[in-house]
């Protein structure tokens, strides 16, 4: 990146997605009540098939004032737009994730005064989270929670080694927060660590709002050594801008082109309710007991927008599915060098099912990709293996797949006992209410949904010849605006 | 989480979920509708999960 450019942020992508596809983006400047009416909006834009990127002008933050920020939400809602942040397409967007996200960049440090999340800074009695349009978004929500968090820690002893995550922060008042701190993440292990050797709360700071690129860098798996603003700069395509923090100064550095950036101390021993909330799988998750978060000062851009997450749709899919193909898609690459592409639909919360396409050259190789995929990461559990004919991204067509190609009492594999998330309502523990990292297994498996390898000779697919399809347009006979106006059928 | 508690809360009927380890805890529960507090004894209904979990 030059100096006279200017560094991507979520502005950056706003602008790109203006020029390129303006339908995808769109204002809702009538106010829309925090409470339920923004899921209601969002929800039926699902219902719909329509997944634009949405801001919300009008609105009133969490004491009931006229609010002044602006709430944006589906940012990652459309793979289409996904697949834009990283220069990419719809049917590669995952695999360009993750090769990206190998090619690490160094960040870029940059003063104060340059940084346009240091526009306003809040500290100590100033902070009010409750300024915040935080929206209570399903019915049995326990409380507001701020979504579009990625919390971030550092480890000074290692040489500024950071470790970034999308995790939760419910508010509890003005200036405290519980942290969505899950057992086995880097930062739960960062904070155990810090408690465990000092005795002493943990510095952490919370960034919301920027490119989605940056964004689901924040989801790359890396091990705990590996700093994470640097993986950011990968996903990013070009280093992460940072400048020292209020609280710490060059010891703890914060993205410079987030929207907001929330600094405070995770204290060793209090916890605090994390109450009942929506998840990925479409279920409420029962209130935990999480680490809170004292925090010490705000900074944000003068005119920031909060960038929220739609739970339980396409926005929450696509967030953390894309990420995952690209992990998926190089596990089986090593097994199955012939692997052509991974998805994970939303039909399984694009964390449950994946679909793996692979070129199958020998005998095996459907069996061998399950196996590969399902010790990625635990939330996948059911594994669709389908040749490189079948269309990954149409549910129908893998359905298609099971249907003319499988055979379960042997092409299906079931592994009884396997570690689950506690978000996938069929896990099951031997002590309830244990929510611990290993605490919940589950039956996991795949089907063998491809042809025979070669030269075994198997049914042939009924096609129209390429020629014919490609010289054929549908309005040339039937009229644009004829074809425009037959409904969509279920 | 299937193996979650619902119950019914005394204050206003509404049924929610809590964790079982609140019950372990003895921690109150916290209805999301009224937001009254509460020990799980004094709820109106409590189901359990089947130990096993699951029972289909």
């Amino acid at each position: 990146m030059s100096s006279q450019q200017q560094a991507k942020d979520l502005r950056s992508f706003l602008a790109e997605v203006k020029e390129r596809y303006p339908e995808e983006l769109i204002t809702i400047d009538r106010e829309a009540d925090l409470r339920f009416a923004i899921s209601a909006l969002l929800v039926k834009l699902d219902r719909a098939h329509k997944f634009p990127i949405t801001l919300f002008t009008h609105l009133r933050d969490v004491e009931g004032k006229p609010c002044a920020f602006p709430l944006l939400s589906n940012l990652f809602a459309s793979r289409r737009l996904c697949a834009l942040a990283f220069n990419s397409s719809v049917e590669r967007v995952g695999l360009d994730y993750d090769a990206r996200s190998q090619a690490l960049k160094t960040p870029a440090i940059i003063g104060r005064s340059q940084a346009p999340v240091k526009q306003v800074i809040r500290k100590g009695s100033e902070v009010n989270l409750f300024e915040f349009p935080v929206p209570l978004p399903y019915h049995m929500e326990g409380g507001r929670t701020i979504l579009g968090s990625v919390v971030t820690t550092v480890d000074n002893h290692e040489g500024n080694v950071y470790n970034c995550a999308y995790q939760t922060l419910r508010l509890l008042g003005p200036r405290k927060v519980t942290v969505g701190l899950g057992e086995g993440t880097h930062n739960w292990e960062r904070y155990r660590e810090r408690v465990a050797s000092t005795g002493e709360g943990l510095p952490a700071i919370a960034w919301i709002g920027h490119h989605p690129a940056a964004c689901m860098g924040a989801l790359t798996r890396v091990p705990i050594d590996v700093d994470e603003y640097s993986v950011i700069g990968g996903t990013l395509g070009e280093p992460l801008r940072l400048t020292p923090s209020e609280s710490w100064g060059e010891k703890f550095l914060v993205p410079a082109d987030a929207e907001i950036v929330i600094e405070g101390i995770i204290p060793p021993k209090e916890r605090g309710r994390h109450g009942l909330r929506a998840d990925y799988a479409r279920y409420y998750s029962p209130e935990t007991l999480r680490p809170v978060m004292d925090v010490q000062a705000i900074t944000y851009r003068r005119d920031a927008i909060y960038h929220d997450i739609h739970l339980g749709g396409r926005d929450q899919d696509h967030l953390g599915g894309i990420p995952l193909e690209g992990s998926l898609h190089r596990a089986v690459k090593q097994t199955v060098p012939t692997v052509k592409n991974v998805h994970l639909p939303s039909s399984g919360c694009s964390r449950f099912h994946a679909y793996v396409q692979i070129k199958k050259t020998a005998a095996g190789q459907g069996r061998e990709a399950i196996i590969a995929a399902l010790g990625v990461d635990r939330r996948v559990k059911h594994v669709v293996v389908v040749d490189e004919d079948i269309n990954i991204f149409d549910d129908a067509e893998v359905l298609w797949a099971v249907a003319t190609r499988s055979r379960w009492d042997r092409d299906m594999i079931v592994i009884p006992n396997m570690i689950m998330t506690t978000r996938d309502p069929t896990a099951y523990s031997g002590s309830p209410g244990d929510l611990s990292y290993h605490a919940y297994t589950v039956a996991k498996g795949g089907i063998d949904a491809t042809m025979p390898a070669p030269p075994e000779p198997f049914e042939i697919r009924i096609k129209v010849p390429d020629d014919v399809m490609n010289k054929i347009q549908l309005q040339d006979y039937v009229g644009s605006e004829l074809l425009s106006k037959i409904p969509l059928d279920a | 989480m299937a193996s979650s508690m619902r119950v019914v809360c005394p204050g206003c009927d509404e049924e929610f979920l809590v964790s079982p380890q609140f019950e372990k805890m003895k921690i109150a529960a916290k209805c999301p509708f009224c937001e009254k507090e509460f020990p799980i004894e004094e709820a109106k209904r409590v189901v359990r999960p089947s130990p096993i979990l699951l029972i289909k």
